[in-house]
């Protein structure tokens, strides 16, 4: 018995062609932030005329931009540090300890995934301020690492579940002490779980506005950087630096894919 | 069916209704909307619907679980609902495939003869369909058998076990011994032994079931009585009957199944009847 | 199952997170949650217990307006998000073919692409010198600028369905993926039409999903304070940009605390129910 699936509908091209305009209107305002970032006369206006490299050459002379991107790169490579390791222990904690308010514990770390982020980051400022401690890029990449926790744990926790526990009872067995047994056994098995999380927190980092609003000081990330001057008023300069920025988010997707299908296939 | 086309038509105007496999229940409906499903699409007034559907689960003897939820069911009792639901609609024919596939050995026996039953009660034509042997013989009037797709014998149980049609039809149902002879002037000759046929010469295959070849020791002598001698390579018990694995002086291996339980050993003689010899084609 | 882990093993893995998520997380939850409930007086936080902030939301009219407008806002984006997904997660799920999971990936891709970006592009189309403007004239259809388009309550409802249609999308299509496909089968069999088959079949089957994919966007929505800056325009202003001022330039922390709790409140109570609902709904 094979009836085919087709016949659940009669008429799939209306349905088709509803999906292609859905797809348009995803990839709509993309293409258009890329194409305009070509356009000699600037933002606005159609079609877009004069080919041109201009806004890229304006923005590689741009030290603030560059400074901003030094800023987010150091931020977000330390919140995946941070976030990583908690996260992890976390995971482990929740996979095999038992401990009391449990649940509770499990559920409270995913608020700053489902809460607004504005309400995540006023409440570390409030922390903050009656801390005493300064308003920072440290602070932010504090308030990016804790509040990150949450994706990691997630997603180490799905690895964890995965996981074949008796590879380390095996492990255990052979006369490993648990400390050789994380590392050699443990670990090696969570490999992709942690590039997946590293890879979704590096991104989610690069790209926080609402907690990073409140808690960095004089300095400047990149998406903070685009904010300022976006209020200004707008110019192709910020086209230039999106299509990059969505040139990086593309290779980082497709490191991905490659990293996820080349362990499926081993 | 009456001689239209099935495959060009949708599925939902044919006339045919469905046993699948795993039941294929709608797990967000209970058993008696389950059941109710079809007359609902076929718009059936509301008051018929009740009624058929009591019937319907009366007749396999569900009416106590109308109201509970397809996953709550064991496998018998889903199979039972898949069935309600399927007949509720009085389709032409009525298609199971593979349904009891998915219980267990007991269930499954115990279903075989209750769809039998429910069948003769209901008078709708069942198409059955099964990879179990036993279970297509056990249950069918008439048994279609097909190899990749292709239709080697529509027959009776009785037929099909007794004048398979083709090589393939008498190792599916069944244990057999496939004999290559040599036919010339309606004698076939297989090396070990010759008997007489009725087929045209040349070469030629031979079903003969092991349960045809008996020892030839005071058995009925008849016209047709093939005899040969052969040595038993291996004995397998199996409670009321032995299978015998015999190999003859010119290294012809057959199996017989006698009904004497003994131990033996060494050479013997063995008969069998020419007519048990069935020419099959390839 | 846990026997081959020591307490050492255990007290070393569960300390350290417990430890550092409750004080540098959940204890500044807890200071949002004090807050609301404290006063100012004469510019100066005071801790004098009361129930003023949470009351002040509730009957100041611009509050309130405010608040129905950020209702109306999530409601339509989420409507419009399920609009768009749910359509395209059916025809990925049930006809695209071998194109499926090319298909499935161009969906998910733009959730990889910065939030601010997306919310760029569009200031610059919907602008009144932006590309929408430009294409119209260029078509002849208006012969001068539309002012309209941008900052409105359309244009934020516009860039927030832009980035949640694919939130929406993901839970829907794995509910619709999972469909046994022997059950549209069934379907078909007892002579259900293709219409039937989806209202009786598919869409029951899907709904925890939708309700998933809905919840998300209807939460999240509201919590937004850029969208609305960036593309809103005062006419556009929502819940979260108020808590941005009242903590910002108003200088009032509780009143944002009190209003910061209720979003929060809201926001695990929906997702609470929701829960509850979807296990009720899914039929494993």
């Amino acid at each position: 018995m094979s009836a085919s699936t087709s016949t659940v509908s009669r008429r799939p091209w209306l349905l088709g062609s509803y999906a292609a305009l859905v797809f348009a209107f995803i990839y709509l305002p993309i293409i258009v932030l890329v194409a305009y970032s070509f356009n000699r006369d600037g933002v606005g206006g159609f079609p877009p005329r004069h080919f041109t490299f201009a806004w890229y050459r304006q923005l590689f002379a741009d030290s603030a931009i560059w400074d901003s991107v030094v800023n987010s790169l150091i931020v977000a490579a330390g919140a995946v540090v941070l976030s990583l390791t908690l996260g992890l222990l976390a995971a482990l904690a929740l996979d095999r300890a038992d401990f009391p308010c449990k649940s509770l514990f499990r559920r409270l770390v995913l608020l700053p995934l489902i809460l607004p982020g504005i309400i995540t980051g006023l409440s570390m400022l409030m922390f903050a301020v009656i801390a005493g401690f300064q308003r920072s890029l440290i602070l932010v990449f504090f308030g990016h690492g804790t509040a990150l926790i949450s994706v990691a744990t997630t997603e180490l926790f799905a690895g964890l579940q995965k996981m074949d526990r008796r590879q380390e009872e095996a492990s255990l067995d052979l006369g490993a002490t648990p400390w050789r047994t994380f590392w050699l056994v443990t670990l090696p098995n969570l490999k992709l779980s942690l590039i997946a999380a590293g890879l979704l927190i590096f991104t989610l980092s690069m790209d926080e506005i609402a907690v990073t609003f409140f808690l960095i000081g004089s300095e400047s990330t990149l998406p903070l950087e685009i904010w300022g001057r976006l209020r200004r008023g707008i110019t192709p300069e910020i086209n230039a630096i999106s299509t990059l920025i969505l040139v990086v988010s593309i290779i980082l997707i497709a490191i991905w894919y490659h990293l996820r299908t080349r362990n499926e296939h081993d | 069916m009456h001689g239209a086309r099935l495959d060009t038509l949708p599925p939902y105007k044919r006339g045919v209704n469905t046993v699948f496999q795993h039941y294929a229940l709608f797990p967000h409906l209970n058993v008696s909307e389950n059941v109710a499903y079809g007359l609902q699409a076929a718009n059936t007034p509301k008051a018929e619907i009740t009624m058929r559907v009591n019937d319907a689960l009366a007749m396999v003897h569900m009416e106590e679980f109308a109201a509970a939820k397809p996953t709550r069911l064991s496998g018998g009792q889903q199979q039972r609902v898949a069935l309600a639901r399927a007949l509720v609609n009085r389709p032409e024919l009525l298609l199971l495939d593979e349904p009891l596939s998915a219980l267990d050995a007991n269930l499954r026996k115990e279903m075989q003869s209750e769809l039998k039953s429910l069948q003769r009660e209901v008078g709708i034509t069942f198409l059955f369909v099964t990879h179990d042997q036993e279970e297509a013989m056990a249950l069918s009037d008439r048994i279609a058998l097909l190899r990749n797709g292709t239709l080697e014998q529509v027959a009776s149980p009785r037929e099909i076990y007794a004048r398979p049609a083709t090589a393939y039809v008498a190792q599916f149902v069944g244990q057999t011994n496939l004999l290559r002879a040599d036919v010339r002037n309606g004698i076939a000759d297989c090396g070990a032994f010759r008997f007489s046929c009725s087929r045209a010469n040349g070469a030629a295959i031979f079903s003969l079931r092991p349960e045809a070849i008996s020892l030839d020791t005071d058995s009925l002598r008849l016209a047709d009585s093939v005899r040969f001698s052969a040595s038993i390579r291996q004995q397998i018990y199996s409670g009321a009957t032995e299978l015998l694995e015999l190999q003859t002086t010119s290294n012809l291996v057959l199996r017989a199944r006698i009904a004497s339980p003994a131990q033996l050993s060494g050479s013997h003689d063995f008969v069998f009847a020419a007519s048990d010899a069935v020419a099959v084609s390839e | 199952m846990n026997f081959i882990y020591s307490r050492t093993y255990k007290a070393l893995v569960t300390l350290p997170p417990i430890l550092w998520v409750s004080l540098f997380l959940h204890l500044p939850y807890l200071m949002m949650l004090l807050h609301s409930f404290w006063a100012v007086r004469d510019g100066v936080i005071v801790d004098r217990w009361n129930f003023d902030n949470y009351a002040t939301l509730f009957k100041n009219p611009l509050y309130l307006q405010v608040l129905f407008r950020t209702a109306r806002i999530a409601a339509s984006v989420t409507l419009l998000s399920v609009l768009l997904g749910y359509p395209v997660a059916y025809f990925l799920s049930f006809h695209a073919g071998p194109r499926k999971e090319i298909l499935y990936q161009l969906v998910i891709v733009p959730l990889w692409v910065s939030y601010l970006v997306r919310g760029y592009a569009w200031k610059t189309i919907l602008g009144s010198d932006g590309v929408l403007n430009g294409f119209l004239q260029y078509l002849h259809i208006t012969h001068g600028p539309v002012s309209a388009i941008l900052y409105s309550p359309f244009a934020v409802v516009l860039m927030l369905t832009h980035i949640y249609t694919p939130f929406v999308f993901l839970p829907i299509y794995a509910s619709l993926e999972h469909i046994p496909r022997p059950l549209i089968e069934a379907s078909q069999d007892l002579g259900a039409s293709p219409r039937k088959t989806f209202f009786r079949v598919i869409l029951p089957l899907s709904l925890p999903g939708l309700l998933a994919g809905a919840t998300f966007a209807f939460v999240l929505s509201p919590g937004d304070f850029l969208a609305p800056l960036l593309v809103g325009g005062p006419s556009g202003t929502m819940i979260a940009n108020l808590v941005q001022s009242l903590f910002g330039a108003a200088y009032d922390w509780p009143l944002g605390a009190a209003i910061s709790v209720f979003i929060l409140v809201i926001t695990v109570a929906l997702l609470a129910v929701t829960q509850r609902v979807e296990k009720h709904w899914s039929f494993e």
